[in-house]
């Protein structure tokens, strides 16, 4: 068997150590390692590129639609007060009192035995009216037929209001008697309150 | 395990690598990763508030619209109003206006006179006031009066009738002394 001598022991040596210098390995694995950060690196950054993108595109909408949105608001807002207004004065219009009905509703109800001496009337608030009728009622009893009226016309006002009271202020025996369809009769002077509440049944 | 026995140079050497490393990693996250983390973090942010913003304004701008398609009958109402309503102060046209219109019935003679202003409460009317006005009608027909007062608060929607007094005089029968209180919503 011929012997083998190997001659070159240490510089293989020194090569094998040379590659295993942990310096060397070190700085490789370094370089590895920075590469795969590197990679991550750019990853994020697109990844916040499409975020800062997106953002910016936002900016934009916003600038188009903060504008819009502050016009709209005002819109909004004189919208609001013009429905507000035309709902006040529609309520006010509305809410008024017509004096014609209830005026065609004495008229009607004043039988040829009342004669009507004055009238005053008022609308004490939105919703109530009070009015004063004077007057002289004639015939075989007077303040029967005067109370008689002050029903009838009661009754008839109940069809057009809510609530409608009534009472006499004042009713006295008349010492001059009433002369009707060429008949003299006795007489009574009255004066009746009445007060309309003003939403319909 | 028998790890090779490593020389001092060996291990100053692996000390420098692990030093590197760490130097790397805090390089990395501190100067890179960091930063951006941190600026994604602020964006994300930013656009979760911006999305919160627009969705917000878009509501409004849908709202706006609505609220202007809404109120299409009204500001037609309100410039219907605002149409009856003459520019000119109205103690110059309203009692003319009143006088011609019971003259044009039969009442001549009637005269108007400005009780007062008052402002009016309701939501939305700080623009306009009520003016009351005291009328007095000369001796005259009842029927006719009340006919003629009856058509104009069926004409003029913002005009009313507060008060009205009727007296009759057993001097003349055919004529009554009437008086009214109107009030007219204006600007």
């Amino acid at each position: 068997m011929p012997l083998h001598i190997n001659l070159l022991h240490e510089e293989q040596s020194k090569v094998v150590e040379r590659k295993r210098d942990p310096l060397k390995l070190g700085v490789l694995a370094l370089l590895v390692v920075a590469m795969a950060f590197y990679g991550f690196y750019l990853k994020r950054s697109l990844e916040s590129k499409k975020i800062a993108d997106n953002l910016t595109g936002l900016k934009t909408e916003w600038a188009t639609l903060s504008t819009k949105a502050a016009t709209a608001q005002t819109q909004q807002t004189e919208a609001a007060a013009i429905v507000a207004a035309t709902a006040s004065i529609e309520k006010i219009i509305n809410g008024r009192f017509y004096w014609g009905p209830l005026f065609t509703d004495i008229f009607q109800g004043t039988g040829p035995e009342i004669q009507l001496t004055s009238f005053a009337g008022g609308v004490r608030s939105p919703e109530s009216v009070t009015f004063e009728l004077k007057g002289i009622s004639a015939g075989n009893e007077p303040r029967a037929v005067a109370e008689r009226f002050r029903q009838s016309m009661e009754d008839k006002l109940r069809a057009q209001y809510s609530t409608v009271t009534s009472q006499f202020n004042s009713l006295e025996d008349s010492e001059a008697p009433a002369t009707l369809d060429g008949k003299k009769l006795s007489a009574a002077t009255f004066s009746i309150g009445y007060q309309l509440t003003l939403t319909k049944p | 395990m028998n790890l090779p026995k490593l020389s001092k140079d060996q291990t100053q050497k692996i000390i420098l690598s692990l030093m590197m490393f760490a130097i790397l990693i805090y390089g990395y996250f501190q100067f890179l990763l960091g930063p951006l983390a941190k600026k994604d973090a602020a964006n994300i942010k930013a656009v979760a508030e911006l999305e919160k913003n627009i969705s917000e304004a878009r509501r409004s701008v849908r709202l706006g619209s609505n609220a202007v398609e809404s109120s299409l009958a009204a500001t037609a109402t309100m410039r219907q109003i605002d149409g009856m309503i003459p520019k000119e102060a109205a103690i110059a046209w309203f009692p003319p206006k009143v006088s011609n219109f019971f003259d044009k019935r039969g009442v001549p003679k009637v005269t108007v006179k400005l009780r007062g202003t008052e402002k009016v409460s309701a939501p939305g009317l700080q623009e306009f006031k009520n003016f009351s006005w005291d009328v007095a009608f000369p001796p005259a027909n009842f029927i006719a009066v009340i006919t003629a007062l009856h058509q104009l608060e069926n004409e003029d929607p913002l005009l009313a009738i507060n008060t009205i007094s009727v007296q009759s005089s057993p001097d003349n029968p055919d004529n009554q002394t009437i008086s009214a209180a109107f009030t007219i919503l204006l600007k």
